[in-house]
């Protein structure tokens, strides 16, 4: 049951989000981002790699993605077409995906402070910023 | 029912194997979570909640913390809007602006380095097998930030809540309380731009932000920006982003 409740949140969660190991196999995607991508939850239990590096569009998403396992994490906006980073889709292919140009990349990592997954969750663009205090 | 709550909440202590990456994901995850209970009482809340609130213990918010009892919660009027979360909708809270002077008191933290947070917060429900809604998350992702005291922030902070509105360069250097003339020569100084180019700037962000949103015409996002398409507005978008509007939605949406 517990593990059903952490599915939940994951899966329920309102903006697409998905899970990668180390072989860019995605293991775990929220219903938002299966929806939008217009893949079926079968596709994950083939364990294939969905992301297509070489028709990404947005090459800092590429970049974060892998730097991942570096221990990086990132917040990037503006990005163009995010989701082409998944089996080559485009955004016309995609339903809804025009509205997420923003993504938060980040690892998770085991006891060991050992790097296991990868994250990325799109979000709308809202234009974040941090107005910091002038020091002059 | 009790038990098996407390249970999950115990849970994030003792979690092994497949469940182990669900739990981590939602601990590592950059934004702050926390999870209510049907009556809304947290039951769960993850690292960057702590950290937003400069390491409360989870203790001190886990099983005391009630969201319908927040008195400014309350004082929002959104409490109806927030229930229909807990009836199974998912709800959207844009730009809310923390109340950090409330928090600060209630949890005894004294070394807030920020003046004002608003925060886009998502709240949505948690079903069990049965369909029925057995906790709800809420989601915080800070949109804006203003860190110090000084007067410009103040001034930045006024003009991004009035950006729908008329510029009132005698109302923004009311709020920062200075004369106009100081107000304009401080604020360029510090900020590289006249007030009124700041607030130009964030309200064609505002309009770019919505071109992304393929529904709505270019006259609509700019009517829905308080701005006249076929008046001097295209003109400016163009002056400052280098393309018309049009073009801009072409070349990025």
């Amino acid at each position: 049951m517990n593990e059903a409740i952490f599915f939940q949140i994951i899966d329920m969660f309102p903006y697409p989000m998905v899970v990668y190991s180390p072989s860019y196999r995605v293991k775990m995607a929220s219903r938002a981002f299966l929806e939008v991508v217009n893949h079926s939850e079968k596709l994950l239990d083939k364990d294939e790699e969905l992301f297509n590096w070489h028709n990404a569009v947005d090459l800092q998403l590429v970049e974060a993605s892998r730097k991942v396992f570096a221990g990086e994490s990132n917040r990037l906006h503006n990005l163009k077409d995010p989701f082409s980073l998944f089996a080559g889709k485009t955004r016309q292919e995609c339903a809804k995906s025009g509205i997420y140009n923003s993504a938060a990349v980040f690892p998770v990592m085991n006891d060991e402070n050992e790097i296991t997954h990868g994250v990325i969750v799109f979000l709308p663009n809202t234009c974040r910023k941090d107005t910091r205090r002038d020091e002059n | 029912m009790n038990d098996e709550k407390n249970s999950i909440i115990e849970s994030f202590r003792t979690m092994a194997g497949k469940d182990e990456l669900l739990f981590r994901v939602i601990e590592c995850f950059p934004y702050p979570i926390q999870v209510y209970d049907t009556d809304g009482t947290s039951v769960l809340v993850n690292k960057a909640m702590l950290e937003e609130y400069h390491a409360v213990s989870a203790d001190m918010i886990v099983g005391k913390y009630n969201v319908f009892k927040d008195p400014d919660v309350i004082s929002t009027g959104q409490i109806d809007v927030l229930r229909r979360a807990f009836r199974g909708e998912t709800v959207f809270f844009s730009d809310v602006r923390v109340p950090l002077e409330v928090i600060s008191r209630r949890y005894g933290i004294s070394d807030f380095d920020v003046e004002a947070v608003y925060q886009d917060i998502t709240v949505f429900p948690i079903f069990d097998d049965r369909d029925q809604v057995m906790y709800v998350a809420a989601l915080l992702i800070n949109r804006r930030i203003y860190r110090g005291k000084n007067e410009i922030e103040k001034a930045k902070e006024y003009l991004e809540n009035h950006w729908l509105d008329k510029f009132d360069l005698s109302e923004t250097a009311r709020v920062a309380c200075l004369s106009k003339a100081h107000f304009s020569k401080l604020f360029k100084k510090h900020t590289g731009m006249t007030p009124l180019d700041y607030y130009t700037n964030y309200k064609i962000g505002k309009i770019k932000e919505m071109l992304a949103d393929t529904n709505l015409s270019i006259t609509q996002v700019f009517a829905a920006c308080n701005m006249d398409y076929s008046g001097n507005a295209a003109r400016s978008f163009k002056n400052k982003v280098g393309v018309t509007a049009s073009e801009y939605r072409k070349k990025y949406f």
